[in-house]
């Protein structure tokens, strides 16, 4: 079993295991859910819901761990599906397990990718010049 | 009531049915389990509910002793539920919230359900309106028919005709269910796009997006900020003043900024939940400081905190806090509040109103549990 702990996987993450780093680079193209309903989707690893990545080389098993935005999230079977067939078909893993994260942990907009969160922040903030909104707290003083 | 004399309105409760022969669907019982579990993840552990009292089939005075015996909660606006699509009753039935109306005409509202694809759906919204003098209507974003998901956004044909005469009958608010996906609806259907449309087509009416601050944070704040009829219902999200309490922070703090404290209403959703904690949470709350250096968010005052708590939503709803007051004074919630305030034990212990369930439907469900 790899014992590299990380706090959880970002696009900046770095493995020295060459499975994990395969892992990692198929989890990139798994897009969220829900993002995909806005003109901007990003990738579960950008939105910081990859929590760790486990490698078993004994057995060939690899365990994603997922930290949701809502543990309530309905779309967390979708997500174990395309990681599943994904990482799957990547010549070394044998099995794929997905585990939803339900230690109490919290999934906030902190975990994201600093450059998405960014982004994201800026395209915000852009609607909001457009359309002329000044932020109350702004109009109260 | 709080400490200080001001009351506490909740903008959502419900009467709901976890009794085994109320499902109707397949996801009906995964539906059960994942409200119960939703109070096991943001109540502290004391308030997390008994199971032989939470699978039941609540009645409505188990939810009026909840609320005004367990709770500082002075008055409670009842909203049914269309889930007839999953359960025989629609989850939370109307008849309930009309019962728990009739028994307590000073302390409770009344929301009700209208459901879009009923071919007497808009004659429903005048019935309610005019008969039943409703202080607003309930819908859902999408319905499950003949085995697929329909989308029931704002700004369709299907839902325009029943906004219409909500807004001549002068109904004043549409409650919409977002943020907060479920079964096997598409989750573009709990966007807030469809809002912010039906807000600027409706200006007489005022949209409260329940669940608000759980998702979509970003278009929620934009919503609000564009739009002056559109609040944020905090069910749930309220629930995480004590249990995520940095979420929540970020939650309220872009509300505040953007859109300000007269624009936000709290609501317990009980009896999915236990109604003190939030309470006492909101109450409590303070901005971290990280967040109002880094965010600019505002600090939370005390005079913030009675709008959200209650008196934005009796402003929404016409009423004047100091009639609810001398309404309220001296009902028999009040002589019992006042017993137990003697003895010190106010608000009531959690879920130490609730009996032994009486019907057998339920009592046959907690053999299971």
């Amino acid at each position: 079993m790899s014992t590299e702990v990380t706090d959880h996987v970002l696009p900046t993450t770095e493995f020295q295991s060459e499975v994990k780093r395969e892992v990692k680079a198929e989890l990139e193209a798994v897009l969220d859910p829900c993002s995909c309903m806005s003109e901007h989707p990003i990738s579960i690893v950008e939105l910081g819901l990859v929590d760790d990545i486990e490698w078993d080389e004994s057995s060939g098993t690899v365990t994603v761990h997922l930290l949701l935005t809502s543990q309530r999230c309905t779309y967390f079977l979708d997500i174990d599906d395309e990681i599943c067939e994904r990482v799957g078909e990547l010549s070394a893993v044998s099995d794929v397990e997905v585990h939803q994260v339900t230690s109490g942990e919290i999934w906030t907009a902190d975990r994201m990718a600093e450059d998405e969160r960014h982004a994201r922040r800026q395209r915000f903030e852009q609607r909001i010049e457009e359309a002329g909104i000044t932020p109350y707290a702004e109009r109260s003083e | 009531m709080l400490e200080n004399g001001e009351l506490v309105v909740d903008a959502v409760s419900h009467c709901f049915n976890h009794a085994d022969d109320n499902h109707l669907h397949p996801h009906a019982q995964r539906w059960d389990d994942e409200t119960y579990e939703l109070g096991e993840q943001l109540m502290p552990e004391e308030y997390v509910f008994p199971e032989e009292i939470f699978y039941r089939n609540h009645q409505p005075e188990e939810l009026e002793r909840l609320l005004f015996l367990e709770s500082q909660i002075d008055y409670s606006v009842y909203h049914s539920l269309p889930l007839d699509d999953y359960f025989k009753d629609g989850y939370v039935s109307r008849e309930k919230g009309f019962e728990l109306r009739e028994r307590n005409p000073n302390r409770m509202g009344m929301i009700v359900d209208i459901n879009p694809l009923e071919d007497d759906a808009v004659e429903q919204v005048e019935y309610y309106a005019k008969k039943k003098d409703v202080d607003g209507i309930k819908l859902y974003p999408s319905r499950y028919q003949n085995g697929r998901d329909l989308s029931m956004q704002l700004n369709e044909d299907t839902v325009r005709p029943v906004l219409e005469k909500a807004a001549d009958l002068d109904v004043g608010t549409v409650g919409i269910h977002k943020f907060i996906p479920f079964a096997t609806a598409p989750v573009k259907y709990f966007r807030i796009d469809d809002v912010e449309e039906a807000a600027l087509a409706f200006p007489e009416l005022n949209f409260e997006v329940i669940h608000a601050g759980f998702s979509f944070l970003e278009e929620t704040v934009f919503a609000m900020a564009s739009h002056d009829n559109v609040y944020a219902n905090i069910e749930n999200t309220a629930h995480m003043a004590c249990s995520r309490p940095k979420k929540f922070a970020r939650s309220l703090g872009e509300m505040l900024y953007w859109a300000g404290p007269d624009r936000i209403v709290f609501s317990s959703g009980a009896t999915a939940l236990h109604p003190q904690p939030p309470i006492d949470a909101i109450w409590d709350f303070e901005m971290p400081e990280d967040l109002r250096a880094g965010e600019d968010y505002p600090e939370v005052t005390q005079a913030d905190k009675e709008k959200i708590l209650g008196k934005n939503k009796l402003r929404l709803m016409g009423k004047d806090p100091e009639q609810v007051k001398k309404d309220i004074q001296g009902d028999k919630w009040d002589q019992k509040i006042q017993e137990l305030k003697e003895k010190g034990e106010y608000p009531a212990p959690p879920w130490s109103t609730y009996e032994e369930a009486t019907d057998e439907a339920s009592k046959e469900r907690v053999k299971f549990v």
